[in-house]
C-alpha cells in the first residue's frame, strides 16, 4: 500500500477544514472599505469648502477695506473714543485735560458694532504695545500711513493742502468737512512713524451719524528720517511709489467649459495592446469646471480648481490577428491490385497553418471623474487682452466607469461597469487669452493639451487606458481685488 | 449563482455578490490565516485586510485559474506581509528522536483536522512559516527565502526541522490518545 507524503497530507486535511469567523467580520470589512473611501471622496468636498471660504474672506475682507478707505477716520476716531472709556483707569489726567472728549458715557455705540471695533481696537492697541506715546500726552487715533490714496482727497482740497497743516488731514480721512467728527487734532514724528492724533466732538458723538469700522494696521511712513518736516508729507504725490503702499493681489475665479476631442489608446505593454491600439479612434468628451489663480509675482501665477469630466474613449474598427488554423486534406488515390483489380485510398494528411482573421470593434467606454488641477501660469497682457501659459498636474478622481473590454478570443466585447473609485494622475498644457469686458469681469478663450492615465484594471477593463485630450475651453473670469 | 456572475457582481460592488463570495470562502481563509496568526485576533485581522484587498482588486482577476486559489493567493500574500512586519525568530529547537517512519503512516489521517491546526499553531514562529509556505501553499524555497529575508539554505533547514518536530508532535499526541 502507497502512502501519500507526509505534506500530502496535512494539507490535504487543512485545505478541507473550515473556520468561521465572528458573524461581525463582513460588517466590519465593508465598514472598513466605507471609512477608507470617505478621505478620498472627501478631499474634493473639502477642496470646495476651502475655495469657497477663502473667496468669501477675501472678498470681505476687500470690501471692508474700501469701506474703510471712505469712512474710516470717523469710525476709528470714535472707537478709539470708546477704547477711552475702557481704558480710564490707566489713564492720565493730562490726556483728558488735552482732549476735552470726557463724556463719552452718551455715546450711544450698538453693542455688537462696539465690541467688533473694541476689539480691533484692543489688537492694535497690543501690536503698539512697546512704543513710547508719552510725548504726545494723547491718546493716538490714527497714523498716517495711507498718505497715497487719491481716492481719500477731500472735495475741496488743492494746493492750499501745503499751507494749512489741517488740510493734511483732509488728504488721510477722506470725509466731508462739514462731518467730519475732529475737532482736535496734534501730530507727532515718532522714530519711524508719522502719527497724527484726533480727537471727538460730543456733539458728533452724541448725534451719532457715523458707522463703526474696523481699522486699518499702522503702516509705516517711510520718508519719517529724510524729512525735517513731517508736513511736508503733503507734498509728495499721491501715485508716487515711493510711499510705502499696500499692493493688493487680485484673486481670479474662472467658470470654464471645455468641449474636448480625446484620442485613447491601451496603456499596458501586453500583447492586447497592440489590437486595441489598432482601432483607437477619436471622440467627444466635455469637461466643466472652476478654477482659482492667484498672483504670485507681476508675471507668475498659481492656480487650482475643480473640474467635471465626462470622458469617452472610442474604439472603432477592424482588427486582423492570425489564427492558427488545422485543416485535413483528403488525398485520393487508385492502385492496381492484381488480385482486386483497382482500388481506391484514401489518405488523410493533417495541415496546421496561420491565417489572418478579421473582427469588426465598436465600443465606447465612458469615465466620471473630478479633475484636480495644481499649477503655474505665466502671465502678460496687451491694452484688454490677458494671456497666459498654463502648466498643470492633474489628479483624476474616476468615481464611475463603463465600457467593453476586447475579448480577442472570442472575437467580440466583454461589458464592464463599476463604481468603484480610483485615482490617477496626468498633466496638462493651456495658453488662455482672456479679453476684458468689465472691470471684473473677462471672456476666456483657452485651447489646450491634456494627457493622463486611467487606471481602468481596477473597473474590470483588461487594459489601462491613457487618454490624450486636445481641449478648447471658453469662459468667464471674475477678479476679486 | 454562477462563478462568472458572482465576480462580474463584485465588480460592480453588488452588495450581495460581495456578501456570497465572502461567505463561500470565508471559512477556507480563516483556516489559512489561523495558521500564520500567532492568535484567532491576529487571524481576523489578517482576514479582513484580505478580503478588502480581494474586493478592491476583483476586477484584475483574469478568469484564467480558479476563483479559490486567487482568493488563496491574496490571503496568503496578505498575512505573509503581515508576519514579515514582525521580527520572526529563526531557531532550532531540540526533540525528542522518535522516528516518524516506523510509525503508522495513517496516524494523520485519524487526527482530526482541529488537532492538526493546533499543532501547527504550536510551532515556533520560523518552523511553522516555513512548513505552512512550502508544505501546504508549495512556494518553492527560493520564494519563501525572498519572501521571509532569510537564506535559501535557512528556509531548508527550517522546513527540515519544522516537519521533524511536527511529525514528533503527532506522534506525542498519538500516545497521549491511547
Amino acid at each position: 500500500m502507497t502512502h501519500k507524503p507526509f505534506e500530502k497530507q496535512i494539507a490535504d486535511k487543512l485545505n478541507r477544514y473550515e473556520v468561521q469567523p465572528g458573524e461581525e467580520m463582513l460588517q466590519s470589512i465593508f465598514e472598513k472599505r466605507a471609512a477608507r473611501r470617505k478621505p478620498f471622496m472627501n478631499l474634493a468636498k473639502v477642496f470646495l469648502a476651502a475655495s469657497v471660504v477663502t473667496v468669501a474672506i477675501y472678498a470681505l475682507y476687500t470690501n471692508n477695506d474700501k469701506h474703510n478707505n471712505t469712512v474710516a477716520s470717523a469710525g476709528e476716531t470714535t472707537v478709539k473714543q470708546a477704547d477711552m472709556q475702557q481704558d480710564k483707569p490707566v489713564s492720565t489726567p493730562q490726556e483728558e485735560t488735552v482732549f476735552n472728549t470726557g463724556k463719552t458715557e452718551n455715546v450711544q455705540i450698538p453693542a455688537a458694532v462696539k465690541n467688533k471695533a473694541d476689539k480691533k481696537a484692543t489688537r492694535i492697541q497690543r501690536r503698539l504695545a512697546g512704543k513710547d506715546h508719552s510725548k504726545t500726552g494723547q491718546v493716538r487715533v490714527r497714523e498716517t500711513g495711507r498718505t497715497d490714496d487719491r481716492r481719500h482727497k477731500h472735495p475741496e482740497a488743492g494746493s492750499a493742502y501745503a499751507d494749512n497743516g489741517d488740510d493734511i488731514y483732509n488728504r488721510y480721512f477722506n470725509i466731508d468737512a462739514s462731518r467730519r467728527p475732529m475737532i482736535a487734532s496734534s501730530r507727532h514724528k515718532g522714530n519711524s512713524h508719522l502719527y497724527v492724533y484726533h480727537a471727538v466732538s460730543e456733539e458728533v458723538l452724541d448725534a451719532n451719524t457715523f458707522s463703526f469700522m474696523s481699522l486699518n494696521p499702522l503702516r509705516k511712513f517711510k520718508y519719517a528720517y529724510e524729512l525735517q518736516d513731517y508736513e511736508k508729507a503733503a507734498h509728495i504725490d499721491a501715485g508716487r511709489p515711493t510711499l510705502s503702499r499696500p499692493v493688493r493681489k487680485p484673486l481670479f475665479i474662472d467658470l470654464l467649459y471645455t468641449p474636448v476631442l480625446t484620442s485613447a489608446r491601451a496603456a499596458d505593454n501586453s500583447n492586447l495592446e497592440n489590437y486595441v491600439n489598432a482601432i483607437a479612434g477619436n471622440t467627444y468628451s466635455a469637461q466643466f469646471g472652476i478654477r482659482v489663480s492667484k498672483p504670485v509675482t507681476s508675471r507668475l501665477s498659481v492656480f487650482s480648481g475643480l473640474a467635471y469630466n465626462d470622458q469617452a474613449c472610442l474604439y472603432k474598427g477592424i482588427v486582423t490577428r492570425p489564427e492558427e488554423v488545422t485543416t485535413i486534406n483528403q488525398v485520393i488515390t487508385y492502385i492496381n491490385d492484381p488480385v482486386n483489380g483497382s482500388m481506391k485510398v484514401t489518405t488523410y494528411d493533417t495541415v496546421t497553418g496561420m491565417v489572418d482573421k478579421q473582427t469588426g470593434y465598436n465600443y465606447r467606454n465612458s469615465y466620471k471623474m473630478f479633475q484636480i488641477p495644481v499649477g503655474m501660469s505665466y502671465n502678460f497682457g496687451y491694452k484688454k487682452f490677458n494671456f497666459a501659459l498654463n502648466g498643470s498636474a492633474l489628479v483624476n478622481m474616476i468615481s464611475r466607469s463603463a465600457g467593453q473590454s476586447m475579448d480577442l478570443n472570442n472575437h467580440n466585447t466583454r461589458e464592464f461597469s463599476s463604481s468603484g473609485k480610483y485615482v490617477g494622475l496626468g498633466g496638462g498644457f493651456s495658453f488662455m487669452a482672456a479679453l476684458q469686458v468689465s472691470p471684473r469681469f473677462r471672456f476666456i478663450f483657452e485651447p489646450g493639451l491634456q494627457y493622463f492615465k486611467i487606471n481602468s484594471l481596477k473597473a474590470g477593463n483588461n487594459v489601462n487606458e491613457k487618454v490624450f485630450n486636445k481641449q478648447l475651453s471658453i469662459g468667464l473670469r471674475y477678479t476679486v481685488f | 449563482m454562477k462563478e462568472e456572475d458572482l465576480i462580474t457582481g463584485c465588480i460592480k460592488e453588488d452588495r450581495n455578490c460581495q456578501k456570497e463570495l465572502y461567505k463561500r470562502f470565508a471559512g477556507k481563509m480563516m483556516v489559512v490565516c489561523l495558521r500564520y496568526a500567532n492568535n484567532r485576533m491576529e487571524a481576523e485581522d489578517m482576514l479582513q485586510d484580505g478580503f478588502i484587498k480581494i474586493f478592491d482588486n476583483i476586477a484584475k482577476f483574469k478568469r484564467e485559474g480558479s476563483l479559490e486559489g486567487w482568493v488563496r493567493r491574496i490571503m496568503v500574500n496578505t498575512a505573509i506581509n503581515k508576519i514579515r512586519s514582525n521580527k520572526v525568530r529563526f531557531e532550532g529547537i531540540d526533540d525528542d528522536h522518535d522516528d516518524y517512519q516506523d510509525h503508522d503512516r495513517n496516524v494523520v489521517d485519524r487526527m482530526s483536522e482541529q488537532d492538526i491546526l493546533g499543532l501547527i499553531n504550536k510551532m515556533p514562529q520560523g518552523y511553522r512559516y516555513v512548513f505552512n509556505m512550502y508544505a501546504i501553499e508549495g512556494f518553492s524555497h527560493k520564494e519563501i527565502a525572498d519572501s521571509l529575508g532569510i537564506e535559501e539554505a535557512s528556509s531548508r533547514s527550517q522546513y527540515a526541522k519544522a516537519k521533524k518536530y511536527l511529525q514528533n508532535q503527532i506522534i506525542k499526541l498519538e500516545k497521549i490518545n491511547l
